[in-house]
């Protein structure tokens, strides 16, 4: 079973690092295969509002950058795992 | 010590959905924001169905905006006087600008007219990221 781990926690932050790695140790010891991604080392542009992914290049973003691979991992993806801080009751924008 | 000055918070979300209430998450979070900093929330207004204005002034739009209109005319009064937002103001904007049918149907429309104008519209259902 392939996993993707999304880490959307700011760098150095100790408690998500743990939490990642403690995730990863133990779907690898289940047999699954883990990816994890660091979204906050990652550049992605933010999204535009253009609809260009509506009208355009239907499905894919416009901009050519890493959220395109992070889209095609996520749908190859058995089971997502997303990790986040809460602010004011929100999730990570990452 | 001289005692902070009272800060009021009011928060007006817009979303291309056209139920008012998508916006609900997005005004709970600026509630909890105002709680957290210290401001006294004066309300918030939640408004489904942006498309249809698309940028334009609210009084070139004419009859489908007098709630919206009348909606900040009301909220505005209210804080100017010191007071939160009334609810009357809050159900005035949540009100459907145009029935949901006719905003579906036209908003549809417009994709598809933009979607053959870039030569994609027979490339809208795909799912290009999906393992085959």
């Amino acid at each position: 079973m392939n996993t993707l781990i999304l880490n959307g926690s700011p760098k150095n932050n100790q408690l998500a690092e743990k939490i990642c790695e403690s995730l990863s140790e133990e779907l690898n010891a289940q047999n699954y295969k883990s990816n994890l991604l660091n979204l906050s080392d990652i550049e992605i542009a933010p999204c535009l509002g253009c609809f260009g992914c509506w009208v355009k290049t239907p499905g894919v973003c416009v901009i050519d950058d890493a959220g395109r691979d992070i889209a095609r991992t996520y749908m190859c993806s058995d089971m997502v795992i997303f990790i986040s801080p809460i602010t004011f009751g929100g999730y990570s924008y990452v | 010590m001289e005692k902070a000055k009272k800060q009021f918070m009011l928060a007006i979300c817009q979303s291309g959905f056209p139920e008012a209430h998508q916006n609900q998450t997005a005004l709970a979070i600026c509630r909890c924001f105002s709680r957290e900093a210290g401001f006294t929330w004066a309300g918030g207004l939640a408004l489904g169905g942006g498309g249809a204005i698309n940028g334009q002034p609210l009084e070139k739009l004419g009859g489908m905006m007098r709630n919206v209109r009348k909606a900040l005319d009301l909220a505005a009064g209210a804080l100017a006087a010191g007071s939160p937002v009334p609810e009357e103001a809050c159900a005035l904007i949540r009100k459907p600008l145009v029935p949901g049918w006719i905003y579906l149907l036209m908003g549809n429309l417009m994709w598809k007219m933009q979607a053959r104008k870039n030569g994609s519209s027979k490339k809208m259902n795909d799912r290009p990221y999906e393992p085959t």
